[in-house]
Order: C-alpha cells, then structure tokens, then sequence
C-alpha cells in the first residue's frame, strides 16, 4: 500500500497474527510517519504543524493548513498559494480538475487582498476533502475488477460502499443499515481502510 | 421528491453507472497498463461523483430505497 502501509489482506499466518497484536503504540507511530510522508510528499516541507496536529483524518489535515498556509505567502512572490509556488502556466494546466483554484491563482490580485483567512480556509477544507475521495476511490476501483455474470451490478453497488464508507467510517453500510442512528465513535477508531474488508468480505480477496 | 421518480432516476442511474462500470474489465484487458490506470481512476471517479451528488440524496429523502436494492442485489446481484 502507500507510504509504506501494510495491507492485513496480503498477511497471513504469524504475519496476519503480529499485525493484529500490535500495540497502540505502534500503531500510532506508523499512523504519524505515514502521515508526515503524505505530507513532505505534497508539500516537500517539513512536517512539523502537521504532526503537532497529529493526525491523518481530513479535519485534522485542513486544520493544518490554519498554520501553514498564511506563513507561507510572500509578498516578493503574491502567486504563491497552497499549492507551493503555482505560477499561471501551471494553474493554467490544471485548470480542468478544479477551476476555482485556477482561477484564484491566473487572478492578478495577490490572495493576501482576498480575505486570506477565508480562502485558505476553504481551500484548506475543499483540498483535504479531495485528498480522502481520491485516496478512497483509488483504494476501492479494484473492486470493478471483479469477474460477475452478465448484468450483475454487485461490483457497482459494492465500490459504492466501499467509498462511503471509506469516506466516513462512522457510518454503517451493511444491510438493513439504519443511517439514521447516530454511530457513538470509538475513542480509538479503526483506521478507515480496515473497514473495507469488514463491510465487504469480497473486498479482502480482491485487495490481496 | 416523489417516491416513484425518485426510483425512474435511480434506475436511470445506476444503469448508466452499470454502462461505466462495465468498462474497467473491458479497458484492463485491452488497454496498456498506464491507459487503464489513468482510465479507471477517472471512471471511478465518475461513478462515486453520480452516487454523491444524485443517488445520495435520494437515499436519505428514502432510505427504504437503498434497503430494497441492498436486498436486491444480496439475492440476485442486480440493482433492479
């Protein structure tokens, strides 16, 4: 998996058994080194108000940002945005996988005259939201991969679950699931990719 | 939205999504490895983007809905 995640579902025997008796301790740990790599990978800065927030979860992402995002404006170089240093050519390029960024960065007027506060907020969000459904979209198209007879739509139906529920672990998507119920989270919740195979048993094979 | 348009728009969805879907096999077997990686996300992505933004919505106005396709496509793998 990414950043140097192991998959459970390419485990097995003593390996499989290590995995699940691993202490919090250790889970934690590699829960912040893989976080710190997403984030030196995307930024290629140290991750020092990322790991103070300590966390992978798209909140905790987007509040890291809050530190971030206005030190990083210069006025020397107005063009600077959360993306690091997006000059127009490159907002330009962009332009058809979101256009609002583009348009913020293509705009003449420096962000810091725009409420700085306020966008880097909203982007902050709107990109941390971006990050979990492309990570969780990848992470569930092998489930169309799937062999199913002729007009069979349980690949669809199944990758439809799996991102939700990638998405917001908090929600139960099995059968006769009741959304309604609000879901009490766990001190320590799992992380959101252990739940795949659980909600999905076909998943574990098709994951391995 | 009324019960019953709300399922002709699900049924017209999740044909079309069953169309896309469809393709991933089809691309893996016929496309180089590059083409389907960057095929697939994007088909994917469309996919989750229909659920999110037109199905979703039914789903919470009619909850009964997603339980009956739940059903469905636990007994016979079909959506409808």
């Amino acid at each position: 998996m990414a950043y140097g995640q192991i998959d459970p579902a390419r485990l097995d025997g003593d390996a499989l058994t290590r995995w699940y008796l691993r202490s919090p301790a250790d889970i934690e740990q590699e829960r912040q080194v893989s976080a710190a790599q997403r984030y030196a990978d995307f930024f290629g800065d140290q991750p020092d108000s990322f790991l103070k927030h300590g966390g992978t979860d798209s909140d905790q992402f987007a509040s890291s940002f809050e530190d971030v995002g206005p030190s990083r404006y210069s006025v020397a170089n107005p063009r600077r945005t959360l993306y690091g240093d997006l000059g127009p050519a490159r907002a330009r390029d962009d332009s058809s996988s979101d256009s609002k960024l583009a348009s913020d960065t293509t705009d003449s007027t420096p962000l810091v005259e725009q409420a700085p506060e306020t966008i880097w907020n909203d982007q902050a969000v709107a990109l941390a939201s971006r990050f979990t459904k492309d990570q969780c979209i990848k992470q569930c198209t092998p489930l169309l991969e799937r062999g199913q007879p002729p007009g069979s739509d349980r690949n669809q139906w199944d990758f439809h679950k799996c991102v939700n529920a990638c998405m917001d672990p908090s929600r139960h998507f099995g059968p006769k699931s009741s959304p309604s119920v609000p879901v009490k989270p766990t001190p320590n919740p799992m992380p959101w990719w252990m739940w795949i195979p659980r909600i999905i048993p076909e998943a574990a094979a098709v994951l391995a | 939205m009324d019960r019953d348009v709300a399922k002709i728009v699900l049924h017209a969805t999740h044909r079309s999504g069953a169309e896309l879907a469809n393709l991933i096999p089809f691309i893996k077997a016929h496309c180089e490895e590059a083409d389907y990686e960057r095929m697939s996300i994007a088909i994917a992505t469309v996919l989750h983007d229909l659920n999110s933004t037109v199905q979703q919505p039914i789903y919470r106005e009619h909850p009964e809905l997603e339980r009956e396709i739940d059903d469905r496509v636990e007994r016979f793998g079909r959506i409808f």
